[in-house]
């Protein structure tokens, strides 16, 4: 890994200049924060039980707001 | 309403209702910023794992006190994670206690290291929302250290592309940050 990226040339010359001191902004923080880990898959049997039995509902929720998008 | 449209607060409110598919959507969100922040503390991967199992329970027995006038969703979960990850080192009687480290750099003071952590947290925690084929590209430029044309080699995808999805990745992460997930 060599470093963060150069922010100019990341983003380019054409950016109004009120964009561009909010994306510099965001590359700060990006810099600052470091990477995400990587993460293995949750071990879910050692979630609260009512919490397993309750996320059941979770794919039907997700199929009933995906078809509003 | 979209998963991406529910609110912390709301899901939080969901999740102290009983709902276990506000919960797993909470999950989603917040596990590799809970994890992150476990890492950097405990320095170890399988207690990072245990501090995130502990973090969730914590969070699905006491979601029924998170009042949202009090504030957003995101720093009540920051705090119930860092108290979750506390407790579970000081069970083990562990030094890391006695000397906490949130940061890599041995010269920080407390200070820095609580505000860095905050800044990791929000930053891995906006990171989840963006859509994948921006995220892949911030993630690869920042900390894969690869160039533009790289990433366009790497990815297969035309170099104007990937500015495209940069450029979009990096709004949509002002927006977050300056939104602050409530």
């Amino acid at each position: 890994v060599s470093g963060p990226p150069n922010f100019d040339e990341l983003i380019g010359p054409d950016l109004p200049p009120g964009d561009r001191e909010r994306l510099r902004r965001v590359h700060e923080l990006l810099v600052a924060a470091g990477p995400p880990p990587e993460m293995p898959e949750p071990p879910r049997s050692r979630w609260p039980r009512s919490a397993r039995a309750g996320s059941a509902a979770a794919p039907t929720i997700r199929a009933s707001t995906s078809e509003s998008q | 309403v979209t998963e991406h449209e529910l609110t912390d607060s709301e899901l939080l409110l969901r999740v102290g209702n009983g709902d276990g598919g506000a919960f797993e959507m909470l999950y989603r969100r917040y596990a590799r910023p809970v994890f992150g922040l476990a890492l950097r503390r405990l320095g170890d991967r399988t207690r990072a794992e245990e501090a995130v199992q502990e973090t969730f329970t914590s969070v699905w027995r006491s979601a029924r006190t998170y009042k949202p006038e009090r504030g957003p969703g995101a720093p009540w979960l920051y705090a119930v994670a860092r108290n979750a990850i506390v407790d579970g080192a000081r069970s083990r009687v562990d030094p890391v206690v006695a000397d906490p480290r949130d940061e890599p750099s041995a010269d920080a003071g407390p200070l820095e290291r609580a505000e860095q952590s905050w800044t990791s947290w929000r930053v891995h925690r906006a990171l989840e929302e963006l859509p994948e084929t921006e995220r892949v590209v911030v993630e690869l430029a920042y900390w894969k250290g690869l160039s533009q044309s790289e990433i366009a080699e790497h990815l297969r995808i035309p170099l104007g592309t990937v500015k495209t999805r940069t450029r979009s990745g990096l709004h949509r992460l002002a927006d977050l940050l300056e939104g602050e997930f409530s």
